[in-house]
Parts: structure tokens; C-alpha cells; sequence
């Protein structure tokens, strides 16, 4: 049965349907939220909440293809996981009007395999880690994420500068490991 | 740096696409299926308790509505028969009594024709002294049944027949009218009211003199109350 007939099913309450989308989309959506929340408990009731969600409204999503899918899916996780840090307070971020340029090595992070990059990115702090998967993973711009966030487009354009700075730290000493790896 | 996202996708953010499993920690889908089985169910169950919840509301409001109709239903005539009860006098009975008692001195004609209509009950005993329009007994308990307000009314017409009953006489004395009495006397003297309302400074006497020793005095007349001036002649006093 492909996802187009699972959709349907799962529209007139098919719970065999719901299970079998669900099975198909649960683990790449845990990775989605373990990117936002670092604690696995709760990025894992974050995925049953995004999951209830998508049930619930499911009736009211049109299937035009997998890919529309997949990004509805992980939209609606991204926003719980937001819900969660905005109850949780974390965005209570001092405003810095001057915001350090600093590129982002892109071609260091090619370098890198998708486990490390998720763990490069896991270990930044939560302000950082929220605007840097928003803007360099999700693709939004200052803007959005600023509304998102209820924080200023500066606020945001801060924190994705620092995070770089701290990901490029993090890179030397992966950089450093990786090279010592490798004279091994 | 731009605000804007570049459109060109980084080889690393695909990469990060495709990982399916976060490293190093298990997660098991069939126990995170079970819990979020358990929680759709849970709405579904809400949904079908609150769609419970609203018939019976319903249903209870229905009752509560038929009750207290059937209440304003039944309760106007029990309100009646109480109101009958506490305001029937015992005496409204006798009439009917004495009309009996009428019918025993073979006087049945007169009496139940004259019932029928307007009942006229004479004396028994002596001969007829007068005779009085008095509403039947039936009539009047109908009042009652209808109307209790006329309770005063009633009482009074039921007091006049125990005093009929008394003296074996129906006699209903109508609530007379006490019209003023005019005397007038024609003949003899006038009569001078001394009332109380005249005051004794409104009396007034005076005597004429004339020139030849005349005398001509009034008695004292209450000047509001009378104009008429009667004139008496004394010979002169010599």
C-alpha cells in the first residue's frame, strides 16, 4: 500500500493505516525533534504530540506527493518543539545590535558524515541550536524566525553568529581528532 | 552575511535529511505506537462521552419541562377544591332546608317556582311579613368554586340566613338606606333647629319700635339656617 492510500485510510480512522505512517516517518521525525530538545524523553513525547496532531487534522491535508508530506509531518514537529522551549522560557535572549560576520565553513561540515553534524549540532546551546537548525538546517530567513521565536530579527541574526563561532570551535577540535584519526 | 537563505542546498543539510536514528539511543516505535494508540482512543472515547453528556442534558432538560408542565396542569383545580373547602360556609345549606321545611307546610309551588328564579322564602308559621329576593344556594356555591374573592359577600348573605333559620322566618334585611328626613310644619309654630352646628352667636333677635309706642319683636333665628322672619306685635307698654 503506498503513502497516497495510507493518507486516505487514515482520513476515514484507519488505525492499521495510522500505524503504518506512523512506522514510516516516526524515526526520521525523532530525529527532527532530538535536533531541538536534546533530552530524549521528552523529544520522544514531542514526536507522540506532533504525531496526535497530525492525526487529528489529517482530515483537513491534501496529498499532493511525499515530499509535501514528509515537510507538513515535520513542520508540525518543528512547532511543537518550539512550543515546548517557548514554555520552557529559553528565549529570553539579550539583544545584541552588532552581530559578528563570520562565514560559516560549509565545505568543513561537508567533510563531516550526518551523525556528526547532528552531534556537532546537539551540543550548542539552546538559543544557538534553535536559530541555527531554523536558519542553516530548515532554510528560513531572520524574519521568520524572529517571528517565530517572538524575539528581534537582530536577536536572531546574533545567535546564529555565535552558534557559527561556537560550531567552527567545535569543528577545530573534530578537525583535530579527524586528523588524528586519520595519522592512526 | 545575507538575511536571505541561500537556495543552494549544502551537501551536509541533505545529510542530515537522511539520518533515520539518532546515535546511541533506542527508541522503540511499537511501545511509542501503544501510548499514542492509547491517546486517540482516549479522544475518540471523549468525543462519544461528551455526545453522551449533551443527550442526557437533553433529556433531563425534557423531564424537568414535562414536570412542570404536568404540575401547572394538575395543580389549578387542587388549588380550587382547597379554596372550596376553607371558605364553604356550613349555614349556605340550610336555605335549601328551609325550603324543604316550605315544602312540608304545602307551600311547594310558591317557594320552588319562585326559587328557580329568584328565590322567595316566606314564613312558615305566620303569615307572609315579607318577602325577599335571595340567590340560590346552588348559585352560590358555584361563586365559591369560581371565585374566591367573594368570600366577604357570601359570608354576609350566609350570616342573614342562620338569623332566617333562627326565628323559622327568611327574612334578608338589605343593608338600608338612610335617607334625610324633612319635617315640615305647616301649622303651629316654626321650629328652630338648634343644631349643632349653629353657634350661638349666629342667633339673632331684634325688636322694632314705632312711633306710636308699637312693638314689634322676632323670636331668636338661626340666621344660616332659616330667612324666614315671623313678626309678632305687642301693644305699647304704657
Amino acid at each position: 500500500m503506498n503513502t497516497s492510500e495510507l493518507v486516505k485510510e487514515a482520513k476515514q480512522g484507519s488505525t492499521a493505516a495510522q500505524k503504518c505512517l506512523f512506522d514510516q516517518f516516526a524515526d526520521k521525525m525523532l530525529v527532527v525533534c532530538q535536533r531541538y530538545v536534546k533530552n530524549p524523553e521528552d523529544a520522544e513525547e514531542l514526536l507522540l504530540d506532533g504525531f496526535y496532531k497530525f492525526f487529528t487534522k489529517i482530515a483537513s491535508f491534501t496529498y499532493q506527493g511525499d515530499a509535501a508530506l514528509y515537510a507538513w509531518l515535520k513542520r508540525i514537529m518543528i512547532n511543537e518543539c518550539l512550543m515546548f522551549l517557548r514554555a520552557k522560557n529559553v528565549f529570553t535572549i539579550v539583544t545584541e545590535a552588532t552581530a559578528e560576520e563570520i562565514p560559516l565553513q560549509e565545505e568543513a561540515l561537508d567533510n563531516l558524515s550526518a551523525e556528526e553534524i547532528f552531534k556537532l549540532i546537539v551540543q550548542l546551546p539552546v538559543g544557538y541550536r534553535t536559530v541555527f537548525n531554523l536558519y542553516a538546517v530548515e532554510g528560513m530567513n531572520h524574519g521568520e524566525i524572529a517571528e517565530m521565536l517572538n524575539v528581534s530579527e537582530g536577536t536572531s541574526r546574533s545567535q546564529f553568529s555565535k552558534a557559527k563561532v561556537l560550531l567552527q570551535k567545535l569543528l577545530l577540535q573534530n578537525d583535530i581528532k579527524y586528523v588524528k584519526r586519520k595519522s592512526k | 552575511m545575507s538575511n536571505e537563505n541561500p537556495n543552494n542546498t549544502p551537501q551536509w543539510r541533505s545529510k542530515l535529511d537522511e539520518l533515520e536514528h539518532f546515535p546511541g539511543t533506542a527508541f522503540n516505535s511499537d511501545v511509542a505506537w501503544d501510548k499514542l494508540y492509547r491517546r486517540l482512543q482516549g479522544k475518540k472515547k471523549s468525543k462519544k462521552m461528551l455526545w453522551y453528556w449533551i443527550a442526557a442534558a437533553c433529556l433531563l432538560f425534557g423531564l424537568v419541562i414535562t414536570l412542570l408542565n404536568y404540575h401547572k396542569a394538575t395543580g389549578e383545580p387542587a388549588n380550587k377544591e382547597i379554596v372550596t373547602k376553607q371558605y364553604e360556609p356550613k349555614e349556605l345549606k340550610k336555605p335549601s332546608l328551609k325550603v324543604e321545611e316550605v315544602d312540608k307546610n304545602k307551600r311547594e309551588k310558591e317557594s320552588v317556582l319562585e326559587l328557580e328564579k329568584n328565590i322567595i322564602v316566606s314564613t312558615s308559621n305566620k303569615s307572609i311579613q315579607k318577602s325577599h329576593h335571595i340567590v340560590p344556594a346552588k348559585v352560590l356555591t358555584k361563586i365559591q368554586l369560581n371565585d374566591a374573592v367573594n368570600y366577604p359577600q357570601q359570608e354576609l348573605i350566609a350570616k342573614s340566613l342562620q338569623i332566617v333559620n333562627r326565628n323559622s322566618t327568611a327574612t334578608i334585611i338589605p343593608p338600608k338606606k338612610k335617607l334625610n328626613v324633612v319635617h315640615i310644619n305647616e301649622l303651629g309654630e316654626p321650629v328652630i333647629e338648634t343644631s349643632d352646628i349653629t353657634r350661638i352667636a349666629d342667633m339673632h333677635s331684634f325688636q322694632l319700635k314705632f312711633g306710636n309706642g308699637e312693638v314689634i319683636s322676632t323670636s331668636p333665628i338661626a340666621s344660616k339656617s332659616s330667612g324666614l322672619i315671623i313678626l309678632k306685635t305687642k301693644p305699647p307698654s304704657n
